[in-house]
């Protein structure tokens, strides 16, 4: 606090007489003040998997190989590694770039890379369990050449390392930063080699980066990006309007209005390659059989509730591929989730339904909009005849056999058509480990996800990834999708900038090239 | 107070479970728990927090891996700014409103101060806060709706946190006032021909001004309670969101220090308030505690 | 306003504001009680297109919805009306249970002195150097929550101030001659209990009561701010306020309908509460 006691007396006392006091003063223009939604509790790269995570991390840190976020396709760029080539079906040998500065004025080498991937590819410490499941289950180990070689060994013959290893949570960070601090407090301010250094960390709360000088690649167009968590949504819009922030997240459809009304402010809108589900424990006895899953599936209007809680601007899943998405678009003549009660409570004869209960178990205020929609699907699940209620949830990790559903997002991790399905129903999932979903119960789904995962004839890849689609929706039915939700940033209408492609949602890039402020 | 934190705590949950939200396995679980000495027994445990206590060691945050101590350090600035500038406010306004309540009882000015002071306190925390951000900041732009770079953001916090407080400060100043203009060294000043100001702040004022001292003590729950729900408006990182974010994850290290750090600040205020009290009137020994339930 | 005149010919020393109170605090409690009934809509029935109506005379309201219709669809009217049914339940019933707890409490300790009353104020004062929130939170968390646990959770939040005004009335009660003639007269604690500590300690109780509501029925929208309490998607005042917010930029009227539901509420009680003290109290 830089102000003094008696300041703050006078300001207190003077709440009423604001009028005439000036606004504060505006921004340095090389400097971005962000509103964010959520925020993180730490920068680990390789353990923030979540979707709040994901927003800074792109400034802090490179990957070997990294993506174009402005190529419609994906299109692989050397990043700290300048060339790899196969050395055998399972092994890929990488050159590390030379001369490239860490945060903590460390070059990067060999050992910082065996150092980060180890701990992603085999997780030795128990925090670092999701990121393994949901990524990189099928490699095995990183091993140093010389100071600036690596060679990365997976399972399996691996078609997708490239796009694995240019997710953020393959991110580099130096060792010797975490030799010397300890991986918790590295963790708070993590040394990677990205265009932005933390400046300032207070988790939760807020996080300031600086433009890195040292950095390898085109300098960082901005001086400082300031992340604050606003959670509060009339707040975060209000800040936007009033000039606290420059750029805002999180605006759903129904709350944009004030924002178009204003000059000199601009929405950017997507919808994105993610789901809004709820995950069905195959193993609750009340839904066991796929026939009663499948009525509460057909029960849903998912069209009402795009139209109407996302302003027709989410998209009504049709099964397990995202429209929009150019790998996805073989599939779009595939309609697999209409709106059917007739057929629903048809199943529900057919499968015995007697009025067992069901609980649509969620968090209240995680998912935007979560709320609402669990409210209007239990209106929807009750008129086919389910006997329904809804439990708000504080966190889903003890005892989660006895929930019957919990809410979740597939959001497409990397840009490949098994991109979102991979990395949450894959063999190392929650959802497999804690057995609600079932697969070996159906022996037409490992062969097939098989050939999806580890194929490279892309059309029998799309073979097999259609018949997954269908069997998984139709016959296993383990989740609920409701919607590709609908996401908008605002900014300044003098910041250049738009939502990146081939890259996870929520991912903020401000790199070079990807953020203008005039 | 130590125990009950401690068991209280242990027995709503596991940090682990709502830290990951993809669970854990079995192993791993049994990790962590060696980690941060939770696979011990609960006797075990608390001998350990106590004796770590004695050296003032306050623990590691489960959930953001660094000293308990530092967590609140950070957030201790804002929250500290928040408290004395509301509490200030209410001061400045609960006084010469209370005051006016009393003087001018059953009259229409009376009416005002009292209705004022209540429709501050009727409307939740939250509504008032997000009113006057669409208010001030949005329509008059007048004054920036969050964070806390400058001391002009903390007015509206302030305000808000000040509104909710005003009214038990109004009603106990004019009960306190109305006792005492009805005591017998009141009339007899009034029968001697004093004026009628003269009596007010020599004797009425005067007399009353000691037990709104209590009030400190009183206000201390609704400071923090309604400290926790304007910090999340006007995203302001202070204790409240640091206590209710150890709360939600079952933080127990950051848990056990918030509820001791709060129950240590009540002792010393009302500790304070009562000594006040002592030098202030040595005819009135301990009456501080039984003077706030009449309030 | 012909309620009003009734009542004014009834109890014709009655001033105006208290009186107008008194009648809106009457229209509210049968609103409370015959939510199910006046109701034009099932409370909790959403139309996802019929979302975010304004109320009636605003361009684009819809004729059946005279308050508009929330983020669901819902009939602001219907939603109101149960919303205030559960708050007010949730409130009385969790303050009465407070009052209860905390006067016999409060009249043990007065009644025996000594050790037990120093054990039984060590509690009232723990219990206020412990952050309520955290109390609640925990308890939700162990106890899940229900509407009974919301209910408990509230009987906690004000109980303390019934104890000590019960033991501070009874402190006060035996010294006077009248308590102490009955009982060398040989009274049974039961006989002056009843007859003479109970007729004294009604008012100040009943005071405390109509001073405590309005706290009681903010604190359920806080929890409704956090999403935690009542489950969703009953109707209560703080659930409606809570969950309409994130709209009050583009939908105010989801956030004003039950606000000034409960601001009319909590003025009236604590415009009656008031008038109630400064008539018990005889020497103001």
């Amino acid at each position: 606090m830089s102000f003094a006691r008696r300041d703050l007396m006078a300001a207190a006392a003077a709440g009423t007489l604001a009028s005439a006091m000036p606004m504060p003063a505006m921004a340095n223009p090389r400097e971005l003040r962000v509103g964010v939604q959520t925020h993180a509790r730490t920068l680990d790269f390789q353990a923030e998997t979540g979707n709040n995570a994901a927003q800074f991390l792109d400034c802090l840190c490179d990957t070997l190989v990294e993506i174009d976020t402005r190529s419609a396709t994906p299109r692989y760029m050397p990043g700290l590694a300048t060339a790899w080539h196969s050395i055998s079906p399972t092994v890929t040998e990488f050159r590390l770039r030379e001369g490239v500065r860490m945060h903590d004025g460390t070059l990067m080498d060999a050992d910082d890379v065996v150092f980060s991937l180890q701990r992603v590819f085999t997780p030795t410490e128990a925090r670092y369990r999701g990121n393994h499941g949901r990524y990189f289950s099928n490699f095995a180990r990183v091993e140093k050449q010389d100071a600036m070689t690596v060679r990365i060994v997976t399972h399996r013959p691996d078609p997708l390392v490239e796009a694995l290893l240019s997710c953020r949570n393959a991110g580099i960070a130096s060792k010797e930063q975490a030799d010397a601090l300890g991986l918790d407090r590295a963790a708070q301010s993590p040394a990677g080699s990205g265009p932005y250094r933390v400046g300032s960390f207070r988790p939760n709360a807020e996080l300031t980066v600086e433009r890195f000088a040292d950095y390898w690649g085109p300098a960082a167009p901005l001086d400082r990006v300031r992340f604050t968590r606003v959670s509060e949504m009339a707040p975060r819009v209000t800040a936007l309007l009033n000039g606290d922030v420059d750029f805002i997240v999180s605006i759903p459809p129904d709350q944009q209005a004030p924002i178009r009304a204003r000059r000199g402010l601009r929405l950017v809108e997507t919808t994105w390659p993610m789901f809004f589900l709820y995950v069905l424990n195959m193993n609750r006895p009340e839904i066991a059989d796929p026939r009663i899953r499948r009525a509460m599936n057909l029960a849903i209007d998912r069209n009402a509730l795009a139209s109407a809680l996302w302003g027709g601007k989410a998209h009504a899943p049709r099964g397990h591929y995202f429209r929009g998405f150019a790998d996805h678009d073989f599939l779009n003549d595939l309609n697999l989730l209409p709106y059917d009660p007739a057929e629903a409570r048809r199943l529900m004869r057919a499968a015995g339904y007697n009025g067992e209960e069901i609980v649509l178990s969620f968090q209240s205020a995680y998912y935007t909009y979560g709320d609402l929609g669990a409210q209007a699907v239990l209106d929807m699940w009750k008129d086919v005849g389910f006997r329904a209620r809804l439990q708000v949830i504080e966190g889903f990790g003890q005892n989660s056999s006895r929930f019957f559903t919990r809410d979740w997002s597939n959001p497409l991790y990397y840009p490949d058509m098994l991109g979102a399905f991979d990395t949450h129903w894959a063999q190392a999932s929650w959802v497999t480990r804690d057995k609600w979903f079932a697969p070996e119960k159906f022996p037409a789904y490992q062969p097939l996800y098989d050939a999806v995962r580890f194929g490279t004839d892309p059309q029998a890849r799309r073979d097999a990834y259609r018949r997954l689609v269908i069997l998984t929706e139709t016959e296993m039915v383990p989740w609920v999708l409701l919607y590709q939700p609908a996401e908008a940033y605002a900014m300044r209408a003098n910041i250049a900038w738009e939502i990146p492609h081939n890259v996870r949602p929520y991912q903020l890039p401000f790199r070079a090239g990807l953020v203008n402020v005039s | 107070m130590l125990v009950v934190t401690f068991a209280g705590a242990r027995i709503s949950g596991n940090p682990f479970d709502y830290l990951y939200d993809d669970g854990l396995t079995a192993e791993q679980r049994a990790e962590l728990s060696a980690e941060f000495g939770l696979d011990r027994p609960l006797p075990a445990q608390f001998a350990a927090y106590v004796g770590a206590l004695a050296t003032g060691n306050f623990g590691v945050s489960i959930a953001q891996r660094r000293p308990v101590l530092d967590l609140y350090a950070e957030a201790l600035p804002s929250t500290l700014v928040l408290a004395v500038s509301a509490f200030a406010l209410t001061l400045a306004v609960g006084l010469p409103l209370g005051v006016l309540a009393a003087v001018r009882r059953g009259r229409f000015w009376g009416g005002v101060a009292m209705g004022v002071a209540f429709l501050g306190y009727a409307m939740p925390h939250f509504v008032l806060a997000i009113i006057l951000v669409l208010v001030f900041g949005l329509a008059l732009s007048w004054l920036p709706s969050v964070g806390g770079d400058t001391p002009w953001h903390y007015v509206l916090p302030t305000v808000t946190l000040a509104a909710g407080l005003v009214a038990s400060v109004v009603r106990f100043l004019r009960g306190e006032m109305l006792e005492v203009m009805g005591q017998d060294h009141v009339r007899t000043a009034r029968a001697t021909g004093l004026s009628g100001p003269r009596v007010l702040w020599g004797h009425v004022a005067r007399n009353a001004a000691l037990p709104v001292l209590t009030i400190v003590g009183l206000q201390l729950n609704g400071l923090i309670n309604g400290s926790l729900i304007i910090e999340t408006v006007f995203a302001l990182p202070g204790i409240g969101q640091t206590f209710v974010g150890a709360v939600q994850v079952r933080d127990y290290p950051v848990l056990q220090f918030g509820v001791m750090a709060y129950a240590l600040v009540v002792v010393v205020i009302n500790l304070g308030v009562d000594a006040l009290y002592a030098v202030a009137d040595p005819r009135i020994r301990r009456g501080g505690a039984t003077r706030m339930a009449e309030a | 306003m012909s309620a009003t005149s009734a009542l004014r010919r009834v109890a014709p020393r009655l001033p105006w504001p208290i009186a107008l109170a008194l009648t809106m605090a009457a229209l509210l409690l049968i609103a409370a009680l015959a939510a199910p009934w006046i109701a034009p809509f099932d409370p909790d029935r959403t139309q996802l297109l019929r979302r975010l109506r304004p109320p009636a005379g605003f361009e684009g309201a819809h004729p059946a919805h005279w308050f508009g219709t929330d983020q669901l669809g819902r009939d602001l009217v219907s939603r109101a009306l149960h919303g205030l049914r559960t708050s007010l339940g949730i409130a009385l019933i969790g303050s009465v249970i407070g009052c209860l707890i905390g006067t016999g409490i409060g009249l043990l300790a007065g009644y025996l002195r000594g050790r037990v009353e120093t054990a039984l104020m060590v509690i009232v004062d723990a219990q206020i150097a412990l952050p309520y929130l955290l109390l609640v939170l925990l308890g939700l968390a162990v106890f899940g929550t229900s509407t009974w646990v919301v209910i408990a959770l509230v009987s906690l939040a004000g109980w303390e101030n019934y104890a000590r005004l019960a033991r501070g009335q009874v402190l006060s009660l035996r010294e006077r001659p009248f308590v102490e003639a009955s009982l060398a007269l040989g009274a049974g604690p039961g006989w002056v209990l009843r007859q003479h500590i109970m007729p004294h300690l009604a008012a100040p109780l009943v005071v405390q009561f109509t001073l405590g509501l309005p706290a009681v029925l903010l604190l359920e929208s806080s929890l409704s701010f956090l999403g935690i309490g009542v489950q969703p998607p009953a109707a209560t005042l703080g659930r409606m306020i809570g969950e309409g917010r994130h709209q009050m930029l583009t939908a105010p009227w989801v956030v004003v309908v039950p606000t000034l539901v409960i601001l009319a509420l909590t003025l009236c009680v604590q415009a009656i509460g008031d008038w109630l003290r400064d008539r018990a109290d005889p020497r103001a």
